[in-house]
């Protein structure tokens, strides 16, 4: 298991982390990789592809059949790209509805790692929800299900433990976004029985490399991480400028993997989840699971780097 | 900032055009519904019932909107929709029970009621053209085209701006209260507008503080002439 001192360390070292865990110091920054960056995900038993897709606005496209075929083919480059987790949520309106159907235009319900989340201050509505879920993705089971939020999380989470035991979930997550609530997050994280956590991180917001991300990695949970692109804004700060020569080192061909190579580099980070609605931008994004990545002090070069412009 | 907002822009168009497309042929009802209520709001066309059947016919348009749209569709895209749904639905229960109980008259010639009579209309005639007349002259997009045009009674922006202009119209102290949803829904509508890129969202919120600003203001002096 990672521990809280085996990830300060890590940091030392580099971020690229095989399938098989942390690398030794100084060896894995600037090796070339040939097979898809994947990481350890506990207690769902292997590795997941360190890049996967969130779902938040893009694929709440309601029955447009256009703009349905269109989030097919997006889909569709995300699995020929190598990417496996797909995270959603009964908030975002039509989206796991429309996953759903991408799913099944695309036969590869098996190939997904379905992360959804129950979204709702009561209770007793939880287990409806999430039979919902599982019908609109035409799944039977969430390998990771989130309380959204933290909402009435005391309740859902007694649910999800028995959902667990029965198989219909995989792994049990809390969620948070936009650094609210880290507080109660925390405590969530260090008294709970849940597998897998969701928060906030990216260049610019880092505040979970204080407390958040250590202590995952000290009670061994899995990381995704939301708003890897601030929601796009980033690229409004950022894109206009040139990429440094030195990103070249790193396999970066542009901004959004420059991003998402600074995340996943991070040895507590398991998966980050961009999401988009474009199937350009999703090759970008899957393009950060292969070559190589910072270590920390190339990781603090790009945190300067940003900074700078 | 956070945006509250499920979806984009072009989801929204897509959606007020499937929407569209169900309810036809409803729109030229709800036109000549819109229509009826302006005439009726004339002055010079106003009867003792004039003001009754203005407040009836917004009432059936905030209850459909409340209804139709925000409930019966919109709330598969949108978390917020439902709440969105049962304001409308408050709105038009206020304006139902105006009509019924309160007896509400047709303003006479003041410049408030005239600029109202120009915010009605506009909301019912040039708010629906406005996007496709626009896009035909190269205008960039903003606010849809023919299939996705907002309507009276039909649509939530159109409605309150309407609403706040025939409030305009009628007499009473009854008209502030009235105008606080729609108010609270031009804002609204400018959230959206600045959230998705949206011009149209963007006038109805600008509209709708100047029919507030001189709701607030007849009223005012209606009260310093009373004292």
């Amino acid at each position: 298991m990672l521990t809280r001192r085996g990830l300060l360390g890590g940091l030392g070292a580099a971020g690229a982390l095989g399938a098989t865990g942390l690398a030794p110091r100084g060896l894995a920054a600037r090796a070339a990789q040939a097979a898809p960056l994947t990481r350890p995900f506990p207690a769902y038993g292997g590795p997941v592809p360190a890049i996967g897709m969130g779902s938040w606005i893009t694929f709440n496209v309601g029955d447009d059949p256009g703009l349905r075929a269109q989030r097919v083919e997006v889909l569709r480059t995300f699995f020929e790209r190598g990417g496996r987790v797909i995270d959603s949520s009964p908030m975002y309106g039509t989206s796991e509805e429309v996953i759903g159907h991408c799913l099944a235009q695309l036969d590869r319900r098996e190939d997904a790692f379905a992360a959804t989340k129950v979204w709702t201050w009561s209770e007793d509505e939880g287990p409806e929800q999430m039979a919902n879920s599982r019908a609109l993705w035409g799944l039977e089971r969430f390998e990771l299900m989130q309380i959204h939020n933290l909402l009435e999380w005391q309740g859902h989470l007694e649910t999800l433990l028995a959902d667990k035991e029965a198989g219909r979930i995989g792994t049990i997550g809390i969620t948070t976004s936009h650094g609210s609530r880290h507080e109660a997050f925390e405590e969530i994280m260090a008294s709970q029985p849940i597998d897998a956590v969701q928060f906030t991180y990216n260049i610019l917001d880092r505040e979970a490399e204080r407390r958040l991300l250590p202590l995952a990695a000290e009670r061994g949970l899995a990381v995704v991480i939301n708003r890897p692109f601030r929601r796009k804004q980033l690229f409004r700060l950022f894109q206009q400028h040139p990429l440094p020569e030195w990103a070249a080192e790193i396999d970066c061909a542009n901004w959004a993997q420059f991003f998402l190579k600074f995340i996943v580099s991070h040895p507590a980070v398991t998966v980050a989840i961009p999401a988009t609605s474009q199937v350009a931008h999703m090759e970008e994004n899957m393009g950060a699971l292969t070559g190589r990545l910072p270590d920390a002090a190339l990781r603090r070069r790009m945190v300067d780097y940003v900074e700078s412009l | 900032m956070f945006r509250m907002l499920p979806y984009d822009a072009e989801v929204l168009l897509s959606f007020l055009a499937r929407y569209n497309e169900a309810l036809w042929p409803l729109q030229p009802l709800a036109l000549a519904l819109g229509a009826a209520a302006l005439l009726l709001a004339h002055r010079r066309l106003a009867g003792a019932w004039s003001g009754r059947l203005v407040a009836l016919v917004l009432a059936l348009g905030w209850a459909w909107v409340g209804w139709g749209f925000f409930l019966e569709r919109f709330a598969r895209f949108d978390f917020l929709a439902p709440l969105y749904g049962w304001a409308f639905l408050a709105e038009a229960a206020l304006l139902a029970a105006v009509a019924a109980l309160a007896r509400p008259r047709v303003e006479g010639s003041s410049a408030f009621a005239g600029v109202g009579l120009a915010l009605a209309g506009f909301a019912l005639v040039v708010l629906p053209l406005a996007g496709p007349l626009a896009g035909m002259f190269g205008a960039p997009p903003g606010a849809g085209g023919w299939a996705s045009a907002p309507l009276v009674g039909l649509m939530p922006g159109p409605t309150a701006l309407f609403t706040l202009g025939l409030l305009l119209r009628l007499q009473g102290r009854l008209a502030l209260p009235l105008a606080l949803l729609p108010l609270l829904w031009g804002l609204v509508a400018g959230y959206h507008g600045w959230a998705l890129g949206l011009w149209h969202g963007l006038v109805v919120a600008a509209l709708s503080l100047v029919a507030a600003v001189l709701l607030a203001w007849r009223q005012l002096g209606e009260a310093r002439g009373r004292g």
